[in-house]
């Protein structure tokens, strides 16, 4: 299987797990779950399986090491007398930070040396070569295994919230390696807590007729997006950005447009079927997506996209960061330094400073993606700063905040900002992404749209009339969504003749407007690389 | 007796769904066999357009296959009715298609397959593609929603492309190797993967049940070619009882020059190269005694206008790819 959208996992192994799954008794249910999840990572990733069995089991132990602390600590309080209970306490949280400590260096650990290996030896030769120094280090090839950065991340949560007493480790090894290796989530997340998947995944309940129908929908609803416009956007945007030199600012712009539209497409859409299967299965997944090209602001997209990552880095880094000694500290001498509004926002750079470059790192080793980051906390630390000064700009001006002139130019003002930052993301390398943007800023033109050009880049106008009416039926039921209608419940109340009509209707747009087959080129699952 | 019921609407769906596919077959297939009418592979399917049951020969495989026969030649020669179905990057699942579309409408005495097909890995997604694909040819042909038209909802279909070369691709371009030593005895066998084989008994079990003889034949290829292919292919055509020439190791019956009679330094042969090679098939066909010469029947007029075009085009003033 290559993909979620491969026909081997539509048509073959998805079924066959939903048969196999409804067959069995309830008790043998998450076992069948957790073989055929097992049999999507090696078919995917083979022998590189070992990974995955190797953090589960870590995990599971690291787990029940931390409760046998708490555990053993919580029996010793009742012995002690009340004055050396907090001494007591003190000792154990000790102990408990080193073992969490090893926990997560074992799992970043693994992280940082099969994803990042490669780009530090280079960095580290480039440094070498500057330095005149004559020691050129090997570039080693690692395998990566599919879905490392999301179940790595799971992994942590769990260590940190057993740690946190949020919840108890799990003796039940099942529970844990499907936590960490449920076959829908495994390559692009939802990047899921324990407590909102472990203990439904090991529930086994039947497959109920909605749960199948509707899972369906949304799968049927992912492809049309994934393989009607991500899919067929590709050859423009692989033409464009591999020779970007070759075009003015014009259809820079344009592919930058394509690629944000792509991406979204193509992750959003994965989510959609990632979401739908574990429907399915009984299974309510976090969504990931909450209509971020509504957002006003840079940092509200990011709280719309990606919504897993963003509070995974929310709880797990910025909070802890935040409420650090070191920084609370800081906090208190810069607001007396620099006052109330600024003061706690130079702490709150720090804690900011740090999820954005372990967001960049996560998405890659390189620098494009580093940039990417810095970018984005340079957008939203900006936001913060001058919010207030905005607000009284607005007052003088007679500018209302939540009229539709202005909450128009605010969200267009972001797509613009998310546009230039994804074309950075998708550049091949910081350079080829600094070019490009200088090219869309000073050598914009619209020649290429009149002499035809955009037409000779791997989509011709009804390609672009394809990709438009898509899109557009996306925006209406997301426009929809933001109005807290639901359109899948609304089709579930129709007769059956119209919601027959409305699915066949679906069915037979991806099936002729989809873009596979001969000439295409379908597109890599985007997030699975990350 | 819910769950029943249940069972039988996603049924009644699945049932409903199936008959759309198949009624947007017509609409969508491609309503000739020409170079923009959206079908694929013109020339392989140029048998499209042949006169009933007229082809005695049909060749199929992938590019070493139309690259090495001359249809025309063996017309010419021996006045062999032969067609090449042979397509670039041909994997078995293509073979089997191609070997039932030629059937509908022609009944060839002999299917030769050029086996390097069989070497061609693919995986099961592409062969359950393929599979979906022949079921309803509309997940095929569904780019075409482009170029349709108000008489494609018609859904008549008139192939009209007669390929003049009968499928051969020759090209005389010369980019030689020197003496190259690729065919080293050995026990060693180059095993053929699993869905090769399966393939490969569904080629075997179709030409039996339409009396048709199927020949192995792995024509002359430096890059393509060793003892342990030959062994594994040997293997095969054991197993089935089939007869296998691997020109390969006939190096005084098919002599090629592989300083002069490749085009890409022994991936493929070039026309000098396919002239030695359909000559030497020509006469290993005609020793058969199974083939009727068709030169100069009437009803096989159509042939002799293109083989005068065949040799206006490509024997007297050949100019690089005929394609």
């Amino acid at each position: 299987m290559s993909s979620f959208f491969s026909i081997l996992y539509v048509l073959v192994f998805l079924p066959s797990v939903v048969i196999l799954y409804n067959i069995f008794p309830k008790k043998y249910r998450p076992i069948v779950l957790l073989v055929g999840s097992y049999i999507f990572f090696w078919s995917m990733s083979g022998k590189l399986l070992v990974y995955l069995l190797f953090s589960t089991l870590s995990v599971h132990h690291i787990g029940l090491w931390l409760t046998n602390l708490q555990s053993e600590r919580n029996l010793k309080l009742k012995e002690v007398e009340k004055s050396e209970k907090k001494e007591l306490k003190g000792l154990y949280q000790k102990k408990q930070r080193r073992v969490v400590l090893f926990g997560v260096l074992l799992h970043i650990g693994i992280l940082l040396a099969v994803k990042y290996t490669p780009f530090f030896t280079e960095n580290i030769n480039s440094l070498f070569g500057v330095l005149n120094i004559p020691i050129t280090l090997d570039i080693p090839k690692i395998m990566m295994p599919i879905g490392i950065s999301f179940y790595t991340l799971q992994a942590v949560s769990y260590i940190f919230d057993v740690y946190r007493e949020i919840i108890s480790a799990d003796r039940n090894l099942l529970k844990i390696a499907l936590y960490m290796g449920f076959f829908p989530q495994i390559m692009e997340g939802p990047i899921c807590r324990y407590s909102e998947t472990a203990h439904i995944l090991c529930e086994g309940e039947r497959t109920s007729y909605q749960g199948l129908t509707m899972g369906i929908q949304r799968i049927l609803y992912g492809m049309l997006k994934k393989i009607v416009v991500a899919d067929r956007l590709n050859s423009l945007i692989k033409t464009v950005f591999d020779n970007y030199s070759q075009y003015d600012g014009g259809i820079i712009v344009v592919a930058a447009v394509c690629y944000t539209l792509q991406l979204y497409m193509e992750f959003s859409g994965t989510m959609d079927l990632v979401i739908g299967t574990a429907q399915i299965f009984n299974v309510k997944l976090p969504e990931n997506f909450r209509q971020p090209f509504f957002s006003k602001t840079v940092s509200e997209f990011w709280s719309r996209w990606h919504i897993t990552l963003g509070i995974f880095f929310k709880d797990y880094i910025f909070y802890p960061l935040s409420m650090s000694k070191p920084l609370k500290k800081l906090t208190t001498k810069a607001r007396k330094l620099v006052g109330n509004h600024l003061g706690p926002l130079v702490a709150g750079a720090v804690a900011l400073f740090c999820v954005w470059i372990c967001n960049g790192l996560w998405h890659g080793a390189g620098w494009n993606y580093i940039f990417f980051g810095m970018y984005h906390f340079v957008l939203i630390l900006t936001g913060n700063i001058v919010e207030p000064y905005a607000k009284k700009l607005l007052e003088r001006l007679h500018v209302k905040k939540k009229g539709v002139a202005y909450h128009t130019f605010s969200v267009v003002r972001t797509v613009i900002l998310v546009v230039i930052g994804e074309m950075f993301f998708r550049a091949n390398g910081l350079r080829a992404g600094m070019s490009m943007f200088k090219n869309m800023i000073t050598n914009f033109s619209l020649a290429s749209f009149s002499d035809g050009t955009i037409l000779t880049l791997g989509m011709d106008a009804q390609d672009f009339m394809i990709v438009g009416i898509t899109v557009a039926i996306v925006m209406v039921i997301s426009i929809l969504k933001e109005k807290d209608v639901s359109v899948r419940e609304g089709i579930a109340k129709r007769n059956l003749v119209l919601r027959w009509s409305i699915y066949y209707a679906l069915i037979i747009f991806i099936v002729i407007f989809g873009a596979y087959g001969r000439g295409y080129v379908p597109v890599d699952p985007i997030y699975a690389n990350f | 007796m819910k769950c029943l019921k249940q069972i039988l609407r996603c049924a009644v769906f699945l049932a409903g769904l199936v008959l759309i596919l198949t009624v947007l077959h017509p609409i969508f297939a491609p309503k000739n066999n020409s170079e923009g009418s959206g079908i694929e592979d013109v020339s392989a399917n140029g048998i499209l357009s042949e006169k009933k049951n007229s082809i005695d020969v049909l060749v199929l495989g992938d590019s070493l296959s139309h690259t090495a026969i001359s249809p025309m030649m063996l017309y010419k020669d021996y006045g062999i009715t032969s067609y090449l179905c042979g397509s670039y990057g041909q994997y078995m699942y293509d073979t089997l298609r191609y070997l039932e579309q030629a059937f509908e409408n022609q009944s060839p005495k002999i299917v030769l397959l050029e086996t390097d097909t069989l070497y061609r890995r693919f995986n099961v997604t592409d062969a359950i593609a393929s599979s979906i694909q022949c079921e309803f040819p509309v997940f095929r042909y569904h780019d075409r929603w482009k170029d349709i038209t108000a008489s494609d909802f018609k859904g008549d279909i008139n192939y009209t492309c007669i390929n003049d070369y009968k499928g051969y691709r020759g090209k005389d371009i010369v980019n030689g190797i020197p003496n190259p030593q690729y065919m080293v005895p050995t026990d060693k066998i180059d095993d053929i993967s699993t869905l090769n084989q399966y393939y490969m008994n569904e080629i075997v079990k179709f030409c039996k049940e339409k009396n048709a003889e199927l020949i192995l034949v792995s024509t002359p290829s430096v890059l393509n070619c060793n003892y342990e292919r030959h062994n594994g292919i040997q293997e095969i055509a054991d197993k089935y009882g089939l007869e296998y020439v691997d020109m390969n190791l006939l190096a005084e019956e098919v002599p090629i020059d592989w300083e002069k009679d490749t085009r890409d330094k022994g991936d493929h042969l070039n026309h000098e190269g396919a002239k030695k090679v359909t000559s030497y098939l020509g006469k290993y066909l005609e020793d058969k005694n199974v083939l009727t010469d068709h030169r100069g029947d009437k009803e096989y007029a159509q042939w002799d206008d293109s083989l005068a075009i065949y040799m206006e085009k490509i024997e007297t003033v050949f100019v690089g790819t005929n394609e």
